[in-house]
């Protein structure tokens, strides 16, 4: 059981350290460039009209949830928060391309010279990967990492 | 000793990694110049480039105009496969 625990443990924290990599890249990649990434979200369908607050909030999001990932007792918050703003990312390059003319893209670094069928298989997967690390904080959740 | 290097060494190092990258990947961060041609203006430069790319799927568009990579408009954009 012991080991079980261990394993639990390394996966869990595995999966934190990719979605720090992950957001912290995201975020800074997408201020380096902010004049840029206001641009490209000025051009896109459903919130161009946002994207002056938005080219501030994604980032600021991003790095709270790096934030999160740092507490212990946020980890659980930060799995779901991860979880959650994944998916709307998901559903909006979804909504994009079955029902935009233009599609930009307002990805920060080499994510945005993924192909939008990578882009979404990259989603899915740390999807996946949040919803892991929801259950195994829920499987271990009065212990302390 | 292990919960230290979990709590404190490998969410720095991993934030470290991640901002080196994004300096790293800069570059190609930036998207390369566009244009269109504008009916009354003549050909303009679509701000803050595009990441379309020649041999794309359907047209990449400025609003309702076609984009091309070059100024003649000879090189028309689509979008990423």
């Amino acid at each position: 059981m012991a080991i079980l625990k261990i394993g639990y443990q390394n996966i869990t924290n595995s999966i934190r350290f990719l979605f720090i990599l992950l957001f912290v890249y995201a975020a800074t990649s997408k201020l380096l460039i902010y004049e840029q990434f206001t641009m490209q979200l000025g051009k896109s369908p459903f919130i161009g009209n946002y994207a002056n607050i938005l080219a501030w909030v994604i980032p600021l999001v991003e790095y709270i949830i790096v934030g999160l990932f740092l507490f212990p007792r946020y980890f659980r918050a930060a799995f779901y928060a991860s979880f959650y703003t994944l998916i709307l990312f998901t559903l909006y390059i979804i909504l994009v391309l079955n029902f935009s003319a233009s599609i930009p893209c307002s990805c920060g670094g080499i994510i945005s010279k993924l192909g939008w069928t990578e882009h979404l298989v990259f989603n899915l997967l740390f999807i996946v990967l949040s919803l892991t690390g929801i259950l195994f904080m829920k499987k271990y959740k009065n212990n302390s990492y | 000793m292990k919960t230290t290097f979990f709590k404190t060494v490998l969410p720095a190092f991993a934030m470290l990694l991640a901002i080196s990258l994004s300096f790293a990947t800069e570059a190609s961060t930036i998207s390369p110049p566009a244009y269109y041609d504008h009916p009354d203006l003549g050909v303009q430069p679509v701000p803050g480039g595009s990441d379309c790319v020649q041999d794309g799927n359907d047209a990449c568009l400025f609003g309702t105009y076609p984009i091309y990579a070059d100024e003649s408009l000879e090189i028309p954009l689509g979008t990423r496969p």
